[in-house]
């Protein structure tokens, strides 16, 4: 005979409800309190000749839930689940320091862990960031190999990464970014401001690379039109990515972004990959349309789609604490 | 400097909410300054204008300059940072419940809400939150008229808050306000031992430009957001 009731005794006997209360209570009142905690909610699928739980994932999570002083963010999906945690200081005027550490387990065995802590203060902003992990990324989220920011595809393994930044001038900002893991190389670059276009020259040198890097970007201030373009040519080196970005053309409050890395030399990323974003307001939220393609691995070309919506659990101008009713 | 260093910017943007109104050949008090700024800043829709000068933080001179465009109505307000070098670029946004800061290094946005910012005035001895909210901003400080010069109708009138928190001597701000459109045309912050901190001249100053709430909010939209 069990000590404890059973599941429908236990909700006949109120106790669920007031451990629902317990546990909600201070939780909606935190929520109804917060900037603008929020609920994501995604689907994606990838074909890769498995089924439609292997190819693809479902996830739901929470963004921006304050709780003790740090920020929460949480997911649970049908390939695994990933937690965020993240404190950040503002120095008004000036800048932010921010310390960030993030995890994500797969149900079938696998873990990620990184740590990131970075600030900016005047003219200097400095990051450092380290990850571990011992399962390829694509397990975890299957589209995340065509991602615009390279991202390491190995298996198993660790990374750390440093990047700074200074501004030397109202127009000039030198900046330095340096990879060790995968493949360990650094970019160190001048960015040079005139009017709405910046452009970047410097050199990339790591494992398998040597080359100038050299790259312009467009801004209109006006329209939110965007456009970049960054070249790599060396010796044995060549890449070419660029991407295009605008606001507002779908209606108003939308965005819109294109991209393209043509990069041969990566050794742990896709050396094609292309996407487009969409995103659109919709009711309360947000509403993202993405499809990504490229390289992939050994085995030709691959493609993806996602759609995502996140909902701000808040109104904009809400300051009413509402506990919510079990 | 420390948080209760007399807030430069709220100073500015109180005193300075003066629409125009008849010069009369009269006295006024702080007391009547006040009431007609208060006045004003219920009838001016919009107000913007540009504060440059100089000022030094942590004993080094620096050029200062930013513009100011503010809707009082909604307390809502936008500085944008033309200097010093390393805050050009930058652009922070107010309104009743956050304080938004972009900082153009890094292109992120950091969001911080009204009440933690509150007091607290950093490096640049700014208090954002006190902007455009005149009665927040007497509560803490005495304001007196320091003195008056110039012809009747034109006259300039020297006004100096200074913070009312018992037992602190955390320095004082000056506004200078002439009569001729009652508008302010100088700002300086003081230390509590007379020194200059930061003396700004007031340009551009402009009321009722048809500013929209939606053009003083707009932030880059590819900025990372950063919530504290």
């Amino acid at each position: 005979m069990s000590a404890l009731p059973s599941f429908p005794e236990f909700v006949r006997a109120g106790s669920l409800r007031r451990c629902l209360r317990r546990s909600l209570l201070p939780l909606a009142v935190t929520l109804a309190t917060a900037g603008a905690t929020s609920l994501d909610f995604g689907v994606s699928y990838a074909p890769a000749g498995g089924t439609l739980l292997e190819d693809g994932r479902l996830r739901v999570g929470v963004q921006d839930l304050p709780l003790a002083g740090f920020t929460v963010a949480a997911g649970l999906g049908t390939r695994g689940l990933d937690a965020a945690l993240s404190r950040s200081l503002v120095l008004p005027g000036l800048g932010v320091a921010r310390a960030r550490a993030e995890v994500a387990a797969l149900y079938s065995g696998g873990l990620r862990g990184g740590l990131s802590l970075s600030g900016t203060a005047g003219p200097v902003a400095l990051t450092l960031d380290g990850h571990a992990w011992n399962a390829g990324l694509t397990r975890f989220d299957p589209l995340a190999r065509w991602a615009e920011e390279a991202p390491d595809l190995r298996d198993g393994g660790a990374a750390l990464g440093v990047s700074a930044r200074y501004r030397l001038s109202r127009e000039v900002v030198l900046s330095a970014t340096g990879t060790l893991g995968g493949q360990s190389g650094v970019l160190a670059q001048a960015e040079l401001r005139r009017e709405a276009l910046s452009y970047r020259f410097g050199l990339r040198a790591g494992q398998g690379v040597l080359g100038a890097a050299l790259g312009a970007t467009y801004t209109d201030p006006d329209s939110g039109l965007n456009a970049a373009l960054d070249l790599l040519a060396g010796p044995n080196t060549f890449g070419l990515t660029g991407h295009l970005g605008a606001d507002n053309v779908l209606g108003d409050g939308s965005s819109l972004r294109l991209f393209a890395a043509y990069e041969p030399w990566r050794t742990t990323s896709e050396t094609l990959r292309y996407g487009a974003q969409v995103s659109l307001s919709l009711g309360a939220g947000t509403l993202g349309l993405e499809g990504y393609g490229g390289t992939r691995g050994a085995a030709g070309q691959g493609f993806g789609l996602t759609a995502k919506y996140l909902l701000p659990l808040d109104a904009p101008d809400s300051q009413e604490e509402t506990p919510a009713q079990p | 400097m420390t948080s209760k260093t007399p807030s430069l910017l709220a100073a500015a943007l109180t005193l300075t909410l003066l629409g125009s109104s008849v010069s009369q050949a009269q006295t006024y008090s702080a007391t009547d300054i006040i009431g007609k700024l208060d006045a004003a800043q219920k009838g001016a829709r919009d107000l913007s204008f540009r504060l440059s000068g100089s000022g030094s933080f942590d004993g080094s001179a620096q050029k200062i300059d930013f513009s100011v465009q503010s809707i009082p109505a909604s307390s809502l307000a936008r500085v944008v940072f033309a200097a010093p070098d390393s805050l050009a670029d930058n652009i922070v946004v107010v309104n009743k419940t956050e304080v938004r800061n972009y900082l153009y290094l890094t292109n992120q946005i950091t969001v911080t809400s009204t009440a933690k910012m509150a007091g607290q005035s950093g490096v640049t001895g700014i208090d954002f939150s006190q902007i455009s909210n005149v009665s927040a901003l007497l509560k803490n400080y005495d304001v007196k008229v320091l003195s008056a010069t110039g012809a009747a109708g034109s006259r300039l009138f020297t006004l100096e808050g200074t913070s009312k928190a018992a037992g602190t001597n955390d320095g004082k701000t000056r506004v200078y306000v002439t009569e001729a459109g009652w508008r302010p045309t100088r700002l300086q912050l003081l230390d509590s031992a007379g020194k200059t901190l930061a003396d700004l001249n007031v340009s551009n100053y402009k009321t009722n430009s048809g500013l929209t709430a939606a053009r003083l909010t707009t932030l880059p939209k590819d900025a990372e957001v950063i919530r504290q």
